[in-house]
């Protein structure tokens, strides 16, 4: 720690400061424009300069970054000092008069106008005033190296690359944050939603999913976050206390070997963009099902309260039944869950809001326990049922104050009249549908899957948990669209069949195989991708294909295709099958 | 091989550019012609310095100076001079209003009254020859520090000798070289600047043109006295024979082994590298430099590290002007007491208690001897400007000289005695600044010359800092309202605030010295500012719109019977008149050229 | 000791039989010095009547090449069955019916009216004279043999004891063949096929293969192959995973697709079908048009498929209607 003094007080700072830094300790404004916590002073705006006295030598220096030294006087507010700001004030606001942050610090300073004219003088709010923050973000911070400064004197100004759109940019979005002036935005081109928990708002590349999440620990999504792409930035580890932050984490891949598995890999929400009648990603304020589940959670972006885009609360909502399901356009099969969920949506809007509430249905399907008592309890509150499913969402013409609006059109089927309903915010009741990586899951653990994409079951009523696929076992939605308490139900099933099979310790397959007869295998590798359960494999050393027993399911593919005869069917060789045949015809 | 003659032909930029390789070849083909090959020898050498009567020659070992040579010339000298033995009168220097020429060049006062150390090797030797420079003396100071010095006793000579940085800043040297060593560190860094951007000034370009081994020799000594083992120079790319000179140059010396690894067998390991400027009068400045070499913008940095604690790469770097550099091995030899001898002030005590050694100046303008001196600090001005210099042209008046380029302040006439030195320089408002000195007489409008050098400045300006960038700017727009008549007092007060508060808050020394003739102008000059603003008037007749010029109708008549010659050349078509009759100028049309002025014969045409 | 006695015979027949035979080299004298040739149409001046003189089961080892399809080879067949100890299917045409087993394709009446009338270059005379097997002249009747309907294998006409498959068979496993006869080991089961081994011709085939997914068919002067990778890989259609190994991949070393002359691996009935069951299997589409598509670039499948098994595959013959 040293001493020093600093408009007439004597304060003790640390070492290796400077003086800007220390005046802020010590509780003394001192004017500042190019500088930033995130990166080196720069020094340039010249605005944060002070007098400072050794000696009987007394200079002017910039505070933010004139080194701090014992016994150091500080003058930061001499009229020898408020008389350079307030040329340099002048200077600044002779050429940018309208910007905010210039406007602003010449007020403060006491500073109306300027006694300059300036040949360069730029009307504009968000003009450029060359204060280089944005370059030493991007060069020191992010390290993307795509903004400089081009240009001598006067003409300085800020360019990329040859003044060219330039595919170096990382579009981070750390110069617009920020450039004081607003001179630089960013621009949405495409937005499609594709991650749930980024669809209602940006989110900084490192986040935590959501505050129920389990373990609630941060995430760094690897894609958006600056170091990955430039080795720059590491801010969050800079003020990670416990030094949690650790960039070289690596994804893992463990081998274990099971004899069996179930998969329970769940269901993706199906993404109403295609539908472009319902304006999902195009109008505000529609929703899918799981955004407004979002908006809904006590931990979401909106805390719990039902709002709209602009913040207010919507007048009216719409809750729209059967998108993408039902629809042999997308998906045939009725997706289950949405009626419950959909009056559960309209009965929390109920609950919270004022708004009056429409459901837009094909069938109301309420076929658990307690859920057509509770269809009733919801046409007890007033919340308005329309039979017939919503053609159209546009906009809306609700503007006594200029609040954007939306028009559902539908045919309401009970009164058989085409009717417009207006309203503020829509929700769709979007169908569950298979993951997209299904076909890929199906292939390594050789199962099928039934026409609606979903994993196929072995039996659809005897036995709805186990596959075709001898050790592998299915639940959840990833085996078909339902709800909690029928996968709570499913998976048990299926643990429990696990279990049985573990505690025997061993498992019976069916005898009917094929075979690989060494003596005759030539190599040739005709059979190698032939087996739709990946049974066959290729002895390099033997120079010969082999059959896995387990896998093989007997269903003579390979047979078929192999040109020497080498590959056989267990009991079912040609000999065999020609004297099946003598013995039919004879 | 012995000759009876040597023709030393100035190869210096200027004589270059007037053709004087021409008159080499001529002479060497002259004297191949007369059959004197074995007995005279022409040789090429550095600047001479007296460019104002370039091209020249000097005939050794007789020291015969000829001026103003031309190609047609040359038979006739090799035919009179050397064949018959009788030296051309004609073709010597011959001071202004007399008769009787000066052969000798040690009598001419240009060359008299100046102290040759630095540039004591121009025109004497060819710098293309390291074998002429050894012979001179060359390469003995680094030997004598090899054999016999350690780093810290050359340090002590230096700081003894009182040698400050000639680059401008003056600076004690011997006190920078000790700080960079004692710095610790795996790397250190010595620079020359030779980028040399004021403009009228070529000091260091005749220097490394002359004689780049003794900056050679001066970096080798200041290396091994820092502890550094690599040294760059830096030369602006703008002068293409000065770069090509010390090409050679180096390349030599490393044949020789004075530059490499174990240089004379000392495990002394030196090497130079060369980098060049790219047009920008910024880096000329120590950081701004530093970082061009790093291939960096150049842009200057805070200072308030030095550079020689953190500079070129981050570590300790010391950079030193061409001509400093060329100082130190004749401090080596001579001596540092023999070089204190030389200036004003005493440094024993107080490092910037005089300023010792020599100067070099390049003097432009309004003088008759224009050209390189070298001369002792502690000179008076008037003595630089009327003895060496020869005066002001055309027997005018003269008005101001504006020293340290750019950077620098006019001085006027009250002050002509002021002694060259530092301190005396800065007190008065201007610098020593690099060595330029500019001379105005009274056609010269002190307002218009405060406005040529700052945008200069301005143009230069890197624009980092919103002082220098946008302060010149504003300075440089109220000058051109004030030289076009369109300037209030106000604008006189702005214009001073203006210059103070650039100079107190910019970044690097640009912008801190840019404002200086502004300044001084307004010091010393006030009342032509107040012509142009107030009457708007240019008592120095420079500035355009503010000048009248009209003929004197009975000069005309009576004397010149309406010559029409002045009619006949303007170039606007504005003088009105018919042959024998009185002349007019019709002041709309009139585009202020002056030609009318220079041609009337009879001077019936005046300015206002 | 008098020395076993040997005959060679070629009947529907190219003669390459025979020249491989003689491509021993200097080993015929090896031949000729344990066997006592007997009779061999092509090499020597024997008579059918100094067969017929023969005692029964005389001859110790015939040689009989070339596939059945008139009514002298079958005379011949039988005769020579009767008068040898142990008769050999000498190369492709008598192991499966060969190249001339193509004409099943097709009937005698079509084979004859082709050949005498429509070709370009004949001249019929009187609307067209066919062979007839008798004629008779002036001076006598001329006979000649019967053209069959159906062109039959060696073992569909007589007994055969073993099988020498090839087109022509290789040298060196003639040499094999006879040289163990000569030694005097112990022969081999009846209807062994020798001079060949019980893998395809993939195992001798040096070339580098991977799974295959094949795209697109291609006739061997359509592309340049890489001489390293497997030709079918390249999608070339070689018979070689559906062939008899044995004659060391001649063929694919040479660049050329393999054309089955072996025969069909052990086991395997029908060479043609597997090949193409095989095929089938490899074709990388899942769009009917497309599997069409590529399925077009074979040309020529029955001469490809079934080159030189046709006469001894379960198809047999062509049926017209």
């Amino acid at each position: 720690m040293v001493t020093i003094n600093i408009d007439g007080r004597t304060v003790e700072v640390p070492e290796d400061t400077t003086i800007l830094k220390a005046a802020d300790q010590a509780g003394v404004w001192i004017p500042t424009m190019c500088h930033s916590e995130y990166f080196e002073p720069y020094g340039v705006c010249r605005l944060c300069s002070v007098e400072v006295v050794r000696g009987k030598r007394s200079r002017i220096v910039t505070a933010c970054n004139y080194p701090i030294r014992n016994g150091m006087t500080i003058h930061t507010n001499s009229e020898r000092v408020k008389w350079l700001r307030k040329v340099i004030m002048e200077m600044l606001i002779s050429r940018w008069p309208n910007v905010k942050v210039v406007k602003d610090l010449a007020e403060r300073l006491g500073i109306e106008k300027s006694r300059f004219t300036s040949l360069e003088r730029d009307e504009s709010e968000n003009a450029c005033i060359l204060c280089g923050m944005c370059v030493n973000m991007c060069n020191d911070v992010v390290k993307a190296n795509v903004l400089g400064f081009a240009h001598t004197g006067i003409e300085r100004k800020v360019v990329r690359p040859f003044d060219e759109k330039t595919d170096q940019c990382i579009v981070c979005g750390s110069c617009a944050h920020v450039c004081p002036t607003g001179h630089i935005k960013m621009v949405l081109e495409d937005y499609r939603g594709k991650k749930s928990e980024f669809t209602l708002g940006p989110k900084t590349p490192i986040y935590v999913p959501t505050l129920q999440a389990v373990p609630r620990v941060p995430v760094i999504d690897a894609e958006s976050c600056i170091h990955f792409q430039t080795g720059g930035c590491e801010n969050c580890a800079k003020v990670c206390e416990p030094n949690a932050i650790n960039y070289k984490m690596e994804d893992e891949i463990v081998e274990i070997d099971v004899g069996q598995v179930l998969i329970t890999t769940g269901f993706d929400l199906f993404d109403a963009s295609p539908m472009a009648q319902y304006g999902y990603g195009r109008l505000d304020n529609v929703y899918s099902s799981l955004e407004f589940e979002s908006i809904l959670n006590s931990t979401g972006p909106t805390g719990g309260n039902i709002v709209m885009k602009n913040g207010k609360e919507p007048r009216a909502v719409g809750i729209i039944h059967c998108i993408g399901s039902r629809d042999t356009n997308h998906h045939a099969y009725c997706s289950r869950v949405c009626c419950m969920y959909a009056l559960k949506f309209a009965h929390l809007v109920r609950d919270r809001t004022d708004a009056a509430i429409y459901q837009f249905y094909i069938d109301m399907r309420a076929f658990g326990k307690g859920y057509e008592e509770f269809y009733n309890r919801l046409l007890d509150e007033g919340v308005t049922m329309i039979r017939g499913k919503a053609a159209e969402i546009v906009e809306g013409a609700w503007n006594e104050n200029g609040d954007p609006s939306l028009k559902i059109r539908c045919e309401d089927t009970l009164i058989g009249k085409f009717r417009e309903i207006p309203v503020d915010m829509v929700v769709l009741c979007n169908a569950m549908e298979p993951r997209k990586d299904s076909d890929a899951i199906r292939r390594l653990f050789s199962i099928s899957k039934s026409p609606d994409g979903f994993f196929l079951e072995r039996h659809p009523k005897l036995d709805p948990t186990s596959t075709a696929t001898e050790g592998v076992f299915i639940a959840g939605c990833s085996q078909g669209p339902k709800d909690i308490p029928d996968t709570v139900a499913q998976a048990s099933s299926a643990a429990a069949r696990i279990l049985s099979l573990i505690s025997k310790g061993e498992v019976e397959i069916e005898p009917v195989r094929a075979m690989v007869q060494d003596e005759y295998c030539s190599g040739c590798k005709i059979c190698n991708n032939m087996c739709p359960y990946g049974a066959i494999e290729f002895i390099e050393e033997k120079k010969i294909s082999h059959v896995n027993e387990a896998l093989c399911k007997g269903c003579g593919t390979c047979v078929a295709a192999c040109p020497s005869g080498a590959m056989t069917g267990n009991g079912f060789t040609d000999e065999q099958i020609l004297a099946e045949l003598e013995g039919l015809m004879l | 091989m012995a000759y009876r003659s040597y023709l030393m032909v100035c190869a210096g930029t200027g004589c270059v550019a007037n053709q004087s390789m021409k008159i080499k070849e001529k002479l060497e083909t002259e004297i191949r012609k007369k059959g004197l090959q074995e007995e005279v020898a022409v040789v090429t050498t550095g600047c001479n310095g007296f460019c104002a009567v370039g091209p020249l020659m000097v005939v050794q070992p007789d020291g015969i100076f000829y001026q103003l040579l031309k190609e047609t010339d040359i038979p006739y000298i090799v035919e009179e001079h050397f064949i018959k033995g009788r030296p051309v009168k004609e073709l010597m220097f011959t001071p202004p209003k007399e008769k009787t020429p000066i052969p000798k060049l040690s009598d001419i006062p240009f060359f008299a009254d100046q102290t040759p150390i630095v540039l004591r090797n121009r025109g004497v030797i060819n710098p293309e020859n390291i074998d002429d420079y050894i012979a001179r003396g060359g390469y003995e100071a680094i030997a004598k520090v090899l054999t016999s010095m350690t780093p810290e006793q050359v340090i002590q000579e230096i700081k003894t000798s009182g040698l400050r940085g000639r680059g401008g800043g003056g600076f004690p040297t011997g006190i920078k070289w000790e700080t960079c060593r004692n710095i610790p560190a795996d790397k250190h860094y010595i620079i020359c600047n030779a980028d040399e951007g004021d403009p009228g000034a070529f000091m260091d370009r005749s220097t490394v043109e002359s004689d780049p081994h003794a900056v050679i020799e001066g970096m080798l000594i200041g290396g091994y006295a820092i502890g550094s083992s690599e040294g760059y120079v830096y030369i602006r790319n703008e002068y293409p024979i000065a770069l090509d000179r010390l090409q050679t140059a180096i390349q030599h010396a490393r044949e020789y082994g004075l530059l490499g690894t174990n240089i004379l067998d000392k495990g002394f390991d030196f090497e130079i590298k060369i980098a060049r400027g790219a047009g920008a009068f910024v880096c000329g400045e120590s950081t701004a430099l530093m970082a061009s070499i790093e291939g960096r913008p150049g842009e200057p940095r805070a200072k308030y590290v030095h550079t020689v604690e953190k500079g070129l790469w981050d570590k300790p770097t010391c950079l030193n002007n061409v001509e400093t550099w060329a100082n130190v091995p004749q401090i080596i030899l001579r001596g540092a007491e023999w070089f204190s001898s030389i200036g004003t002030g005493d440094v024993s005590g107080d490092p910037w208690g005089g300023s010792k050694g020599t100067k070099v100046f390049s003097l432009s303008g309004k003088v008759n001897n224009t050209g390189l001196i070298e001369v002792p600090m502690g000179i008076t001005l008037r003595k630089i400007i009327f003895d060496i210099g020869g005066g002001i042209k055309d027997g005018k008046k003269f008005k101001a000289v504006q020293t340290g380029g750019p950077s620098g302040g006019f001085i006027p006439e009250s002050l002509l005695d002021l002694p060259v030195d530092y301190e005396e320089l800065t007190k008065v408002g201007s610098m020593m600044g690099s060595g330029g000195m500019v001379v105005a007489d009274e056609n010269n409008c002190m307002v218009d010359m405060a406005k040529y050098f700052l945008s200069f400045t301005q143009t230069e300006s890197c624009g980092k800092c919103v002082p220098c960038r946008e302060g010149t700017k504003r300075m440089l727009d109220i000058l051109e309202k004030i030289t076009e008549g369109e300037g209030t007092e106000e604008d006189l007060v702005l214009l001073e605030e203006l210059s103070n508060v650039v100079v107190e808050s910019s970044l690097c020394a640009l912008g801190g010295s840019a404002p200086n003739p502004v300044l001084t102008t307004l010091k010393y000059f006030r009342e032509e500012y107040e012509a142009h603003v107030k009457d708007k008037k240019c008592p120095g007749h420079a500035c355009r719109k503010l000048i009248t010029y009209t003929i004197d109708p009975h000069v005309c008549v009576d004397k010149g019977h309406g010559c029409h010659v002045c009619a006949k050349n303007c170039p606007d078509g504005a003088i009105l008149g018919e042959t024998k009759q009185v002349h007019t100028i019709d002041v709309e049309k009139c585009g202020k050229c002056g030609i009318c002025y220079d041609v009337c014969k009879f001077d019936a045409i005046s300015v206002e | 000791m008098a020395k076993p006695k040997l005959a060679l015979y070629w009947a529907a027949s190219c003669g390459g039989c025979e020249i491989a035979v003689l491509d021993i080299h200097e080993k015929i004298l090896d031949v000729a010095a344990a066997f006592d040739i007997v009779f061999w149409p092509c090499a020597m001046d024997f008579k059918y009547q100094d067969v017929r003189a023969m005692e029964d089961k005389s001859i110790d080892l015939c040689l009989f090449n070339g596939s059945i399809r008139n009514s002298e080879a079958a005379e011949i067949a039988h005769m020579l069955r009767a008068k040898s100890k142990v008769v050999v299917a000498f190369g492709s045409c008598a192991l499966e019916g060969g190249i001339p087993g193509l004409a099943n394709l097709t009937t005698k009446e079509d084979i004859l009216r082709v050949v005498y009338k429509d070709t370009p270059s004949t001249v019929t005379q009187n609307g067209g004279v066919y062979p007839q097997t008798h004629s008779k002249m002036k001076e006598g009747s001329i006979e000649i043999p019967e053209l069959w309907e159906t062109v039959k294998s060696l073992d569909q006409v007589i007994d055969v004891e073993y099988y020498v498959p090839g087109c022509p068979p290789q040298p060196e496993q003639i040499w094999a063949v006879i040289e163990h006869v000569i030694s005097g080991r112990p022969l081999p089961p009846k209807g062994s096929i020798l001079g060949a081994t019980d893998k395809t011709c993939c195992d001798e085939c040096p070339r580098d293969r991977k799974e295959k997914k094949i795209k697109q068919f291609y006739r061997p002067f359509e592309i340049q192959t890489d001489p390293n990778e497997c030709l079918l890989d390249q999608g070339m259609v070689c018979m070689g995973p559906a062939t008899r190994s044995g004659c060391g991949a001649l063929c694919t070393k040479a660049n050329m697709p393999c054309r089955g002359c072996y025969g069909p691996p052990p086991h395997i009935v029908d060479q043609g079908a597997k090949m193409v069951s095989a095929l089938a299997s490899v074709i990388d589409s899942t769009e009917p048009e497309e599997i069409e598509r590529i399925l077009d670039q074979i040309a020529d499948p029955m001469g490809t498929f079934y080159r030189f098994s046709l006469a001894h595959s379960i198809l047999r013959r062509v049926e017209k209607v």
